[in-house]
């Protein structure tokens, strides 16, 4: 009863008449539904106890004492229940070598004395040593940034940067090889008019860096690394898109009371580089055992089991700021959620707070499509897509892209978290709920996700392409075609959470602020649709969705010819690296 | 024999049915806590009805008289559409000018010279007594020495005075040279040989064989006949005047008799022009196919809320018809009869004799009884009109099916295609002896349709053209992948169709009460059968050589469809300077 062990990976499809089918790679065989029933509520690697207490949940009763154990037993003797270890052993290895971390960079806007404060902060933990070298792209308009970096290189730290008059003199160089001026400006340095550049800059270093292992830093990130107490050395393999969850805490002194440090960053480079550029199956077999499967779902453990696929993307976990303006916290599901309604004072300091941790509690491989971008590693050692170059969410949406153009690829969350201090005053904005309309960021993720380039093609730059074709396609429709089309997929999303708010609602304790919340936000979605449930993009135009479809379609119609002509850029720009005329100059005082 | 008529209901009074009558728009309902959420899709609107307009809305089937107080609040809504609105988009919308004409008639034929020559006489002499002379082309796909019989066949009626082109092997190869030749290139060579002539070891070749009529012919209505129909038209017996608009996979109804007699004593034959018949409504909108029918004539009884929107938006042009057809039914397959819904099932299944003779004789009427017009993606017939002065999909080249293939591909890729079914049956009559066989493993054209149906398309792609380029690119990318790779994406995709198939065939039971056991009995045995098939060989098409050959045919059909909108405009343009890609037999 203590093994763990989970389901063989299958499909099961109700044929009718009391029979599945059972597919296991391509041999399919008749399942009763019985046996299918009881499969298919069983759900990750646990104990059989554990799947026992589970099923029990579910709803599933003995007639006899000890029936469903023996017929766990039965289905394990059948081989269509399996121990993690032979899980484990049927992930297949592309036997990629993994690599080191060449660069570590920093992405900043703006704002000289924390890029300066954060680089120092890397410095001073991790020694002067040389490897990984250390970049700055910055895009601030002014040249305080630079001067501030190169009274740090003085020291005699080798510092690589890239400014404004770099990036112009490379996207020069770049269209010398033949891409459109227009397309570079969009990638690198687009008109302020567009919004604030932060996906170019992230470009930028995608640009700087083709070829090597990465990690990426944002300005306001100090390197006094930290773990939950639970952390573990272990690692996981989990389905959730978000394995970390949030925890919030009264103010800073509490939240660091409630970590533990953790070494310098070397323990964080190794965290990245014991994942980065290796695939799942390398990952577990070099965990040694202790490998938590428990929230693996069936999906990804057949997609594991049929094909190698690899962590393109880590992520550090995070401490300190929570980087939002607001604390409205309907959002949070599972035990994030749980923790913020445990009481009613938890849930006011939530609202309240602006300290929180979001770390996994040991190395968790999971689905790529979520990122939160202050510290992660990228393998760009291969061609990964563009960032969106303006606007927020830059991240969140790379990785929607990424999931989309390397169907294979995989995320992993660090259980070491790094502080993020932007400096701003304590306390959260105590907002409302957020409008029911969506933001640019809502729709251009929409459109991503309804791509089936994933599905349709192979390798990832004609996968690239076909996402290009795709929302090109798209900005073509007329506004009143996309917003119907918009409208179609946003009303799922107004219905769930109407759901959800009525369920928290009905479960709450009378009075609980929370189902007060969870109240106040049905009423605003249903005001809305009542009052003709606008769905243009909020942030490009609050009152006239006229010129606000305008401006989407053509935001997506430069992302869709961005994507069309990055692998040529990402090719030249590899070109232009072994030839030394990449984007990185060396930091001159 | 057996008939058994329902006594068929005494219409209502016009005025009563218009007020009442109603279907629901198109609409997704979500469930959102107490309250659901209604999307009009159509409308693009989002609303919040009450519970009981919302129920009211899931349970409206057709457009019915609907006695339910919510229906006000649906209809204040615009989530109802009512019958007099439905009946006053037709009258809008009847076409003023000419309905077009069949200009041309193709028989489709392999090896069978006496029976196509006794088709072609019965038509020429059907369309004699209209006073009509439709071209006549023979599309031939027999071997050298069937074609010279097929040839020396067709000198009788060229000295009755019925002219009649030729496109066999040597006609289709020039027809194949000149069309690579015409589109400069673009379209390679491989493609237009594989629309011409298929793909070698798959047997049958006639899709192949109807897309060289459909070629010869581009830009006019066209007829395309097998060549062992007889054209002596037929009609129900209780056939009447008016016009069925509905949504119905198939409206035809059912009779099965023991023999050809007594078929032919029960089936009366009408002096009839069998062409003008499919002219009733080939090519023309749904408003001009009603022009001249009083309201109470018109059942709209079957409307889908899609087709409902569509008629008010004056949408839809019949763009494919298939006649009745009388004698054997062409199916080989008993399960069909399983699936009977309405009169014929009750006539089928009335006693364990009906059910024992209709499983047994290969003698049938299947007809309607007045003429249909709908957006169902189903076809099959001996006889096939099809409106080319605009662009319609290829057939498969290879196989069976290529008719149930063509009807889906036409409904997916021509926005308001509508498929018409005149009141009228011709006499289909094979030469070779027929037995029902049980389903022999499911082939080709039928996982074709499972992955057509599986196809997104992206909402830009509206135009047929752009349409058939979506869908024919999605299946030229996965004919291009490895064997092993094509059956792993492929796999899936059919297992889901396949249980979603079995899942509905088997809500059949519950529907009808589990009765007769005799009738039940056959379904149980057919679900285990396909159970046992589909589980054996997933993705193996019976008639298919191998699975190799299943994937190049993938994707030559994907490259086909890509490439047809300009085969086709090439076509257009050589047979706009007069007959081409035929010849005259001597």
């Amino acid at each position: 009863m203590t093994e763990l062990c989970g389901p063989a990976p299958f499909e099961l499809y109700d044929c009718g008449s009391g029979r599945f089918w059972l597919k296991e790679g391509r041999a399919v065989r008749l399942l009763e539904a019985d046996d299918a029933l009881l499969l298919q509520s069983v759900e990750g690697f646990r104990t059989l106890r554990e799947h026992l207490s589970l099923l029990e949940l579910r709803g599933f009763a003995e007639v006899e004492p000890g029936d469903l154990a023996a017929r766990l037993e039965e289905l394990r003797g059948r081989g269509l229940l399996v121990s993690a270890a032979a899980f484990v052993d049927r992930l297949p290895r592309s036997g990629g070598a993994p690599a080191a971390i060449g660069c570590a960079a920093w992405v900043t806007r703006g704002r000289p004395a924390l890029v300066t404060r954060s680089v120092r902060s890397w410095l001073d933990r991790r020694g002067r040593v040389d490897s990984p070298r250390l970049a700055v792209l910055d895009d601030s308009e002014d040249e305080q940034s630079r001067a501030a970096l190169g009274r740090l290189a003085e020291d005699g730290t080798p510092l690589w940067y890239a400014g404004r008059a770099e990036k112009r003199a490379f996207a020069g160089r770049l269209a010398d090889r033949g891409i459109p001026a227009e397309v570079l400006s969009f990638a690198l340095s687009p008109s302020p008019d567009l919004g604030t550049p932060y996906g170019a800059n992230r470009n930028a270093f995608l640009l700087a860096t083709c070829g090597e292992v990465v990690l990426s830093s944002d300005d306001d990130i100090l390197f006094e690394a930290a773990a939950l107490p639970e952390m573990d050395g272990g690692l996981a393999i989990s389905s959730r898109l978000d394995p970390a969850g949030i925890r919030y805490f009264a103010g800073r002194e509490s939240l660091r009371a409630a970590l533990q440090p953790v070494g310098n960053p070397r323990a964080l480079l190794a965290a990245h580089e014991a994942l980065l550029g290796r695939d799942a199956g390398e990952c577990a077999r070099a965990a040694a055992g202790s490998v938590v499967l428990a929230e693996l779902g069936r999906d990804l453990a057949l997609r594991l089991t049929h094909r190698a696929h690899r962590v393109l993307l880590t992520a550090s976990g995070l401490y300190g700021d929570s980087g939002v303006p607001g604390n409205w916290l309907l959002h949070l599901r599972d035990e994030s959620w749980q923790r913020i309604t445990a009481s009613a004072e938890d849930y006011q300091t939530a609202r309240a707070t602006r300290e929180v941790a979001r770390a996994a509690p040991r190395a968790t491989v999971c689905e790529s499509g979520y990122l939160t971008g202050h510290h992660f590693g990228l393998d760009n050692r291969g061609l990964l897509p563009p960032f969106f170059p303006v606007g927020r969410r830059e991240d969140g949406i790379f990785a929607l892209t990424l999931r989309t153009t390397h169907p294979d690829a995989l995320s992993a969350n660090i259980p070491i978290a790094v502080l993020h201090d932007p400096a701003v005053g304590p306390g959260a904005r105590n907002d409302g709920p957020p409008p029911p309309q969506p933001l640019f960021a809502d729709l251009l993720s929409l459109l991503v996700a309804s791509s089936s380039a994933s599905r349709a093609e192979q390798g990832p730059e004609s996968r690239i392409r076909a996402l290009a074709a795709h929302l090109a396609g798209m900005a073509s429709l007329e506004a009143p075609d996309l917003e119907k089309w918009v409208r179609e997929r946003w009303v799922g999303r107004w219905a769930s959470e109407m759901a959800l708010c009525e369920h928290r609602m009905r479960n709450s304790p009378r009075g609980a602020p929370w189902a007060l919340d969870s109240g106040a936000r049905l009423e605003q979605i249903t005001s809305h649709i009542e009052a003709g449930a606008a769905v243009h993009p909020r942030d490009l135009g609050k009152d006239n969705p006229a010129p606000s479809w305008q401006a989407a379609r053509s935001l997506v119609r430069r992302f869709a010819e961005l994507l069309e002509w990055w692998p040529a850029i990402v090719a030249a720009a590899r070109e232009l690296g072994e030839r030394e005329q990449g984007l990185l100059a060396p930091l001159r005082t | 024999m057996f008939r058994l008529f329902r006594k068929r209901e005494p219409p209502q009074p016009a005025a009563s049915r218009a007020s009442a009558a109603a279907v629901g728009a198109v609409a997704r309902i979500l469930p959102a806590g107490s309250r659901p959420l209604v999307y009009a899709t159509g409308a693009g609107a989002t609303r919040l009805p009450s519970p009981a307009a919302v129920q009211l809305l899931a349970s409206l089937e057709g457009c019915r008289p609907v006695r339910d107080p919510a229906a006000e609040e649906l209809r204040a809504r615009g989530l109802l559409i009512t019958r007099a609105q439905l009946l006053q988009a037709l009258r809008d919308t009847a076409d003023a000018g000419q309905p077009p004409q069949i200009a041309a008639v193709a028989w489709v034929t392999h090896a069978r010279p006496a029976a196509l020559a006794r088709s072609v006489r019965s038509f020429a002499a059907n369309a004699a007594r209209s006073g009509r002379s439709p071209r006549w082309l023979v599309c031939d796909d027999s071997d050298a020495p069937d074609a010279a019989r097929t040839l020396e066949a067709l000198r009788g009626p060229a000295r009755e005075g019925v002219r009649v082109s030729y496109c066999g092997p040597g006609e289709k190869e020039l027809m194949a040279e000149r069309l690579v030749e015409s589109t400069r290139g673009v379209v390679p060579r491989e493609v237009v040989r594989f629309a011409l002539f298929g793909m070698p070891g798959w047997g049958s070749t006639c899709g192949a064989n109807r897309n060289a009529g459909v070629l010869s012919t581009a830009g006019v209505p066209l007829l395309e006949a097998d060549d062992d129909t007889v054209c002596e038209p037929a009609s129900h017996p209780a056939a009447a005047e008016g016009l069925a608009i509905g949504s119905l996979r198939d409206p035809s109804d059912l009779l099965c008799f023991e023999s050809r007699e007594r078929l032919l004593a029960a089936v009366p034959r009408v002096a009839r022009d069998f062409l003008a018949a499919h002219e009733s409504v080939l090519g023309r909108s749904p408003g001009s196919c009603a022009q001249r029918l009083p309201d109470e004539a018109i059942d709209l009884s079957a409307v889908s809320p899609a087709l409902a929107e569509l008629l008010v938006r004056g949408g839809g042009r019949v763009a494919a018809t298939t006649a009745g057809v009388c004698g054997d039914p062409i199916v080989n397959d008993p399960a069909w009869l399983l699936w009977l819904e309405g009169d014929a099932r009750q006539r089928v299944v009335a006693s364990e004799e009906s059910f024992r003779i209709a499983r047994s004789s290969r003698e049938v009427l299947r007809c309607p009884r007045v003429a249909a017009i709908g957006d169902s993606d189903f076809l099959f017939g001996a006889s096939l009109g099809l409106d080319c002065r605009e662009l319609l999909p290829p057939f498969l080249p290879m196989g069976r099916g290529e008719d149930i293939l063509f009807a889906l591909t036409l409904h997916l890729c021509v926005p308001g295609a509508l498929i018409g079914r005149p009141a009228v049956a011709l006499l289909h009559d094979p030469v070779e002896p027929r037995a029902w066989r049980d389903a022999r493993g499911v082939q080709a054209f039928d996982f074709l349709m499972v992955l057509e149906r599986g196809h997104l398309f992206p909402p830009w792609s509206r135009t047929p053209e752009e349409r058939m380029r979506s869908l024919g690119g999605a299946l030229e990318a996965l004919g291009d992948l490895g064997t092993a790779d094509f059956v792993d994406a492929v796999m899936p995709v059919v297992l889901r169709a396949r249980a979603a198939q079995l899942g509905s065939a088997e809500n059949l039971l519950p529907r009808h009460g589990r009765q007769p056991e005799y009738w039940a009995r056959e379904v149980e045995r057919y679900l285990d059968a396909m159970q046992e098939q589909v589980a054996a060989a997933p993705v193996a098409p019976a008639d298919a050589p191998s699975i190799d050959a299943f994937r190049t045919q993938v994707r030559l059909y994907g490259a086909l469809l890509q490439a047809w909108p300009e085969i086709w405009r090439a076509a257009r343009e050589l047979a706009a300077d007069g007959p081409w890609g035929t010849a005259e037999p001597g």
